[in-house]
Parts: structure tokens; sequence; C-alpha cells
């Protein structure tokens, strides 16, 4: 087995907010190995963003790492200066937002700001040399006529152009580990296969490990080798793609599943998952989804808090019950 | 085919590009050219397209939120432009609107139960005990618990709230719901209880929807209709499975072909028609058809002529391309051979 | 049917308006201002009777004599007691205060809601006359209008008040402008309200809380509006107190010098009053975000 590239160990990160303060990640762990494709799935307040945040140094002025270790080559980046995560950032670790305008600097011109990531990383790299490179890596990304475009500012840019140029400046380093935090969410169905396309791309070339952060299961199954399921700021399951996407043993990813509505067949009634979305501020105590589950009822079990236990091969679970889950297809009532 | 309830013919719709000190019109953008569709009585018409294609234009200017540049909206057989103000009013009653974002269209400062109560205020329904007990009635109806009725928007979650908004909206018992991508702004285990609810809500109350989407798996579990649009035009429109299973126009197969799907099992690059490049700008649009920029099928003639939306196939629905007839025939040509 | 939701749980809703209080309540200078504002309100109305001198009771035994027993502030050049002046003066001020700037914000609000709503011509034209408004110096036109008409106190509130109406004439328009594309303001209409329930349930709700941001600078202007009157002789008639007024009577260098029994009570009154007014408009301001829930 090889080392991990990116280790993730028992996160927890806080955020000061009106009134106290919210656990938005609570004890995340997660590996990545090199060159391979993790998904990070969840809805809105999982906290999968924020780890990778935490993980980065790159979290905003109210939010903290209070435990845990997110270690990069050996390397522990919590608590690493930020010049050395600068370093690390943009060099060995190409980072993907979901709107890429706010990653660029609207007055200087996307060329410049390519470059200037070059320049910073490469040592000797003459201006001219990280231009002439410049073209090259948005030429690589698919953007027509790169010497025009390297000129222009990101205003210029339609999103799905602006998504590929950050996606050119994320890997103009040759990075390891490539972290895309929702990149195609705010695209259009047609411009998101284009840059899921590219993505996929641009890893097999690069050989660079890849973190997808998404909401969106079809990116998930159509990208990923391995999942990573997270609700209320844990992770419930994590497995390869196949045993997620067909014996899952979480009701959270099954009840996810079940719940989208497909191209390919029609049903009388989406089997929805029942309740809200939980309060971040207000957790339930023991299992986070026991409000929703339908497992759940009413068991004493549900109370305590449920650890992410071995459940197969490179399958775990935080659910007590997941034992109940095997073998079953489909979702449970 | 039920009863014929809203009819939109030719709708235009193009906005000023204004600059400069003085605001002179600068140049104009095509937002909806030349629409037309029906949404039959009870039943879901989906108008698809990625954003910038004029969708969500289309309904606003049915819901007359802008005026529209040119065609008719026939309402139940009413000609809604020549109708005075008031009786614009009167109409309106039953043909009500949903906001894609439930919180911006929310009034902040009333309690939900006011807000639900609201319209029929306006349209002076009932007494206070009658409105209450309407009010109750629709929060039922919408799966809201009763208690709700005294909370601000902001305390709820983003799937009550588009409850709010639905409830609203159903309080005049419209015949006719415009809904303006309603689930697109919640998350994934909310959306299938907001979905089911429209499902639900069309059965019980005999509902017609325009449903203005991108999600097109949402789409395929609601529709009956669908009609596709591109850059202001519709280039396909016909009955849904026809439109999902057989889609004949090449930009109805991109798109469909682009929606990753959720089954690893599944996964087929191959499948995908990646288009080239971007929508072209709607305030420059390309000669001819308006796809032909990202289109692989494109030729001299596709610049020069437009597409005209009409039966091409026999099984197939209304296409606005040149060369529906040919594909359908090699794809015929190549399953038997 | 889908599985009914939860709603959250606390107990009791809390109003927009409450949270805002609440956050207003966290600003500890606009506390302080609000606190100051109405101890100065009460003071100016309460206090008088409990000093019982009057103020306009001319002692000639005692003309601008220092502070002493009796005068715990002095006397004036007329000899009459400055601290039941300073007391009267406040009420004075406090009103020319408040009814104009009530008087300026109400004429901004409904004629900015009429033109942002209704826009085009409606909108050129009062914005036009706001223009004009503002480019007139207001300090010269009131003091014309005051010189033909004489001064009293109506007439003080009257035009200070008519001309402070273009500052929250543009507030109110500049953000009904916007407020008309919105969804929430849409989606009432598409409902089949008219334009005076659309202006008067969604517009003025939302926009009368940065409003009172802006009223409160007005007040602070109008009490120094009328101070500059009252000093240059064209505010508050005498003998009637006002701070301005006092300022006023204050002018000379011996007085200066040599008096600041005379000068400082009502200056001080002024810039305290005007900074408490403010700290409020600023806690207010950081209070109005309804939508900044937290």
């Amino acid at each position: 087995m090889t080392e991990p590239l990116l280790s993730i160990d028992e996160i927890v990160t806080e955020f000061r907010v009106e009134g106290g303060v919210v656990r938005a990640v609570n004890g995340v762990s997660l590996d990545v190995r090199p060159g391979e494709t993790v998904g990070v799935v969840g809805e809105s307040g999982s906290g999968k963003s924020v780890t990778m945040m935490s993980a980065l140094g790159l979290l905003p002025g109210h939010g903290r790492v209070v435990a845990g270790h997110a270690r990069f080559r050996g390397r522990d980046l919590v608590g690493l200066a930020e010049r050395e995560l600068e370093r690390i950032r943009g060099r060995e670790i190409g980072l993907v937002f979901q709107d890429p305008m706010t990653a660029f600097n609207p007055v200087m011109t996307v060329g410049e700001q390519i470059a200037e990531g070059l320049r910073r990383h490469q040592a000797g790299l003459s201006r001219r040399a990280a231009g002439a490179r410049v073209v090259e890596l948005l030429a690589e990304v698919g953007i027509p006529a790169p010497e025009r475009r390297a000129r222009q500012y990101p205003h210029e840019f339609s999103g799905g152009m602006r998504q590929r140029a950050m996606i050119a400046m994320a890997m103009a380093n040759r990075p390891a580990l490539i972290i895309a935090d929702e990149p195609t969410t705010a695209l259009d169905v047609t411009i998101q296969a284009q840059i899921l396309d590219l993505l996929g791309r641009v890893q097999q070339e690069t050989e660079a490990a890849l973190i997808m952060i998404t909401h969106d299961l079809g990116v998930i199954a159509e990208m990923t080798e391995r999942v990573v399921v997270m609700y209320a700021g844990r992770v419930v399951e994590t497995a390869d793609v196949d045993t997620v996407f067909h014996e899952a043993r979480h009701p959270y990813t099954r009840g996810l599943l079940r719940s989208l509505p497909r191209l390919d067949h029609r049903v009388a009634e989406l089997p929805a998952i029942g309740g809200q979305p939980p309060n971040p501020q207000a957790l339930p105590p023991g299992c986070s989804y026991r409000p929703r589950c339908p497992l759940n009822q009413g068991r004493d079990e549900c109370l305590t808090r449920p650890e992410l236990n071995p459940a197969g091969r490179g399958h775990r679970s935080a659910c007590h019950f997941h034992a109940e889950l095997a073998g079953l297809t489909g979702g449970v009532e | 085919m039920s009863a014929e309830l809203l009819r939109v013919e030719g709708l235009v719709k193009h906005f000023p590009i204004r600059g400069g000190v003085l605001q002179r019109r600068r140049g104009t953008v095509h937002a909806v050219e030349g629409v037309s569709f029906t949404v039959a009585a009870g039943e879901t018409l989906a108008l698809v397209g990625e954003s910038g294609c004029g969708k969500s234009t289309v309904g606003r200017t049915i819901m007359r939120f802008h005026e529209p540049t040119g065609g008719t909206v026939t309402f139940d057989g009413t000609d809604l432009s020549t109708l005075s103000t008031a009786q614009l009013r009167q109409k309106r009653r039953e043909l009500q609107f949903v906001f894609q974002d439930p919180y911006a269209s929310l009034p902040a400062r009333m309690p939900a139960g006011d807000i639900v109560a609201e319209p029929l205020h306006i349209h002076g329904v009932g007494d206070r005990a009658g409105r209450r007990a309407r009010v109750r009635e629709l929060f039922d109806l919408v799966g809201l618990p009763a208690q709700a009725v005294s909370r601000y928007p902001h305390e709820f979650s983003g799937g009550q709230r588009q409850r709010i908004g639905i409830a609203r909206a159903l309080a005049l018992e419209p015949r006719l719901l415009i809904l303006d991508e309603p689930v697109s702004a919640l998350d994934v285990s909310i959306q299938a209880q907001v979905v089911n609810l429209l499902a639900r809500l069309q059965r019980e109350l005999g509902l017609a929807y325009l449903f203005i989407a991108h999600d097109l798996a949402v789409v395929r579990h609601l529709a009956h209709q669908v009609a596709v649009m591109y850059l202001g035009h519709i280039v396909e429109y016909g009955d849904a499975d026809t439109v999902f299973t057989r889609p004949a126009h090449p930009y109805t197969q991109a798109l469909l072909s682009a929606v990753p799907v959720p089954d690893p099992r599944l996964r087929d690059p191959a499948r995908r028609r990646l288009l080239q490049g971007d929508l072209p700008n709607p305030a420059d649009p390309p000669s001819g058809c308006p796809f032909r920029t990202r289109c692989w099928r494109a030729d001299d003639r596709c610049a020069a002529e437009r597409p005209a939306l009409r039966v091409r196939t026999p099984s197939g629905a209304d296409t606005a391309c040149h060369y529906a007839e040919e594909d359908a025939r090699n794809e015929g040509a190549r399953l038997s051979g | 049917m889908t599985t009914l939701d939860t709603v959250p749980a606390d107990a009791g809703s809390v109003s927009p308006g409450r949270l805002a209080l609440r956050r207003f309540r966290r600003h500890r200078l606009a506390v302080a201002g609000a606190i100051m504002l109405v101890l100065l309100t009460v003071g100016a109305i309460v206090l008088p009777f409990v000093v019982g001198a009057d103020p306009n009771a001319v002692d000639p035994s005692a003309i601008r004599r220092g502070p002493a027993d009796g005068h715990p502030l002095g006397t004036d050049s007329a000899g009459r007691d400055v601290l039941a002046r300073l007391l009267a003066g406040g009420r004075v001020s406090l009103l020319v205060g408040l009814s104009a700037a009530l008087i300026a914000t109400s004429i901004g609000l409904v004629l900015g809601a009429v033109a942002g709503y209704f826009g085009r011509s409606v909108d050129g034209a009062l914005s036009r006359l706001a223009d004009v408004v503002l480019s007139f110096p207001a300090l010269i036109i009131i003091i014309v209008v005051v010189a033909f008409v004489g001064p009293s106190l109506p007439t003080l509130i009257l035009s200070i008040g008519l001309f402070g109406w273009p500052t929250p004439y543009r507030i109110v328009r500049g953000m009904t402008l916007s407020l008309r594309e919105q969804d929430s303001i849409l989606a009432v209409g598409g409902l089949g309200a008219g334009a005076v329930r659309i202006i008067r349930k969604h517009v003025v709700p939302v926009v009368i809380a940065p409003l009172t941001v802006v009223a409160t600078l007005g007040v602070a202007q109008a009490i120094l509006l009328e101070a500059a009157l009252s000093f240059l002789g064209l505010g508050v008639p005498p003998p009637t107190a006002s701070w301005g007024n006092m300022l006023n009577e204050a002018q000379s260098l011996t007085i200066l010098e040599s008096m600041p029994w005379l000068w400082l009570p009502p200056g001080i009154a002024i810039a305290v009053t005007v900074m408490a007014v403010n700290f409020v408009g600023d806690g207010l301001r950081d209070a109005a975000d309804p939508r900044a829930v937290r």
C-alpha cells in the first residue's frame, strides 16, 4: 500500500458566530493516495468544503482548526506558517474553486496572474518563458486564441472559460494534488461536461491526485474512484465508488441515492428523505442523522454517536445498524 | 389531450442595452425570439435550457413582470394584452408564479401566516376568520405545521420557505402555476420532498404547471410536455417521453448526454456529446440556426436559413433542425443494419 | 405525503425587528447615545419644574453673575438664570430638531417611494426638483424666507424641514428603484397587488430602517441649523430661549474670555446632543439589515 499523499486526521473546526461557537467539522479523517480521485460528497452544511479549507489554512477569520492534523507528504499543514503554506498551495497542491471570479484578481490580466503563480514557485523562470508557458497552458485547457486570451481580464471570460483558466492556473506548477471545490456547480450542464472532461484529462496527464468536493452524486459517479460521504460535520460512510452507489451501508447514503430523480427511469413518487437538514448550531445528541433515519425507530443505540466502523473491504460506515443494510438493494423503509 | 389553458404565440422579448453618459441605447439583447407553446389544463410543460436561453424571461413576460416586445399570451381563451389593468389583476388570480429563491421572494418582515394571507387581502377574499382558516388549510396542504404561521422567513429552512412560497401562490386557487426553477436552490435531500409536493398538488388540485428548469432529471420526473430552448428559440418541443428517449435536435442530444448519471456502472465518457465553446452573445446572435456555432452538424445551409420548428420525423417531436430527418433515417439504418 | 417538516423548536418566534433591537443593544456607543438622548429629553421636559426658576424672569440685581447659590450656572446679560434657559432651550432645540427631521423624512419617504416605484417621467421630475433644492444653499434661502415671514418657531421648523427632504428622498428613491426589480416585490405584484399597497406594505417597511439612520442625521443637522439661525438672530425669537440664541447673546470677546458660563453650557449641550444622535444613527445602521440574521 502506498503512503497517502494527504492524510487528514481527526480534524475539528469551529466557527465563532454571534452567541457562541459552531463546530462545522467534527473529527473528520480521510486519506488521498498519489494519483487517486477521491470524491467528497455532502449537502450544504455537511462540512465538506470546510474540511479542505481547514487542511489548507484557508479558513475565513472567524474559523479555527481546534484539533487534528492534515499531513501532506508527511508534513502537518495545521499550524504551519502562512509563508510555508503559500509555498505548498499553488505548487504542490492546485486549487479549483466554484467561483473563479473571486479567485482571480479583477484588475490583472489572466495571463499575468498565471505567470505570477509560475514565477513565484519556479525561481529563475524568465518573464518571457513564463509568458510562453501561460499560452501553452491556456491552450492545453482548451481556450481558443490563447495569446489573445492571456491579455484579457477575468471579466472578459465566460464562466466556463474562467473555470478553464482556473484549472490552467491550478495545474501550472504540476501539483501532486488538485483540490476542486464544487468546480462545476455554477456552470450549465453542457459546460459542466466540458470541464469534467478537462479535469479528467488534466489528471491523467499530470498524474495528480484529485479531490472532488461536490453535492452532485452524478459528478461523483462519473469522476471518482473512492467516495467520502459527509453529513453534519462528520464522515458517515466511505468506500469505493461502486460500493457507495450499489452497496451503501449508511441509511443517509441510501436515502440520498434513492431520492434522486433519474433521467433513465421514471418513478411515480420520489422516495424522499424526510425532515430537514440538521442545524449545525443545534445538532441532536448521538447520531446526527437519527431524526431523519428510518433505522432509528427509537432504538437506544442511536442516542450514542456511532463510530466509523468497518463494513467491508475498504468500506466504513458510521451507523450502529449498518449490518442490517448488508445485501439489501435499494433503500430502507 | 385536455383542454388548452395557456397559449403563447410568437412571444418576443428584447432588452435594450444602454451605456455611456447619456444612457443611449447601444444594442439589444434578444432574450426571447418568437416562442410559441401551449399548456393544457392539469398538465406540465417544462421549459428547459441553460442559463441565457430565455426560459425565465418567457415565464416573467407571461406574468407581465416585463412588457412583451411582441406576441400574444392567451389564458383560458382571453388575450391578456387586451385586458385593462383591473381585468388583468382579476385574471392573475388564476395564474400564479413561484420563484427560484424563496428567501429573496418572501417579505422578510412578515410572519409566514401573513405572507400566505396576503393574496386573500389583496383580492378581499373572506373575512378575518375565513382567511385564517384558509391559511391553516394551505399550510396543511403544503405540509407546513400549523404553529409555523407566526414564524418569520429567516426561521425556516430552504425547503420550508419554498413551501410557504407555494402556499402563497395557491391561496387564490389558481389553475396555472409558473414555477421558475423551484427546486434548484434546495439541497438534494430536500429537492425530492418539494418535487413530490408539486406532483401531489397537481394530482389533487388539477393544476397546470409551466415548469422552468435546467435540471433535466427533475423535468423528466414531472413533465408531460417539454420545450427545449436555446438562445431565445425553442429548438425542440413535444411529448416528454419522445424528447427524452428520442431527442432529434443536436442540442437536445448534447444536453441529455451531458447530464452525469449517478451510477458508476453506467460511466461512459464516449456517451457524452461534448459541445464546443460557449453560448453566443444574445446581443449578437448568429445568423440562421442559433445553435450552428456549436453544432457538429452545421454547414452553409444552417448559416443561411433558420430551420423551422415542425414535425420532421413520424415518431419525433417538433424539431428546429434541417438535418433531423436525415439523422433519423441514418439512425434507423444503423439500427436495422 | 412527505414527512412533516420540523420547525425550529426554540420557544417563541423572533421577529426581524427584535433581532435588529438585539444587534442595536450590542452597539455600546449607540446605547450610550440613546440613553443620553432620553436623559436630555426627559431633562428638558421635567427638570424645569424641578428647578422651578422661570427662564424669562429678569433679576436686575444679578446680571452676568457667575455660578453661585440660587443660580447654579450663573445668570446672563439680562439677569436670567442660565440653567433655566438651558433646559428651556433644550425643549426648543429638540422640538425643532425632531419635528424638522420628521417633516423632511416624511416628504422624502413619500416622494422617494413614488419616484422609485413609478420611475420614468415621475422620477425625472421629482429628481430634478430635488437637485434644484439641493443646489441652493439652504441656510441662505432659509434666511431669506425667515426675513420675509418673520422669525417664529413654526416658520423655523417648516423651512428647515422643507429644505431637508432631498437627502432622505435620494436614499428612498435609490432603494425603491432596486427593490422594484427584486423578487419579493415582483411576487406581490404577481399576486395582483396595486401600487399603493406595494409601496405601503412592501417598500416602506424595507426602506424605513435605513431611512431612520438618515433621519437621525437630519435631527442633528436641524439642531445645528437652528443654532446657527438663532445665533444669527433669525431663529427662535427672543425672549424664548434656545441653545442657539443663548450662544448668540454670548458673542462678545469679553464674554468669551471671562464668562464661560454663558456659552459653555449651550455649546456642550449642542455638541452632546448631536453626538448622541449620531451614535444612535450608527447603531441603527448596523442593526438595520434584516437578512444579516446571526
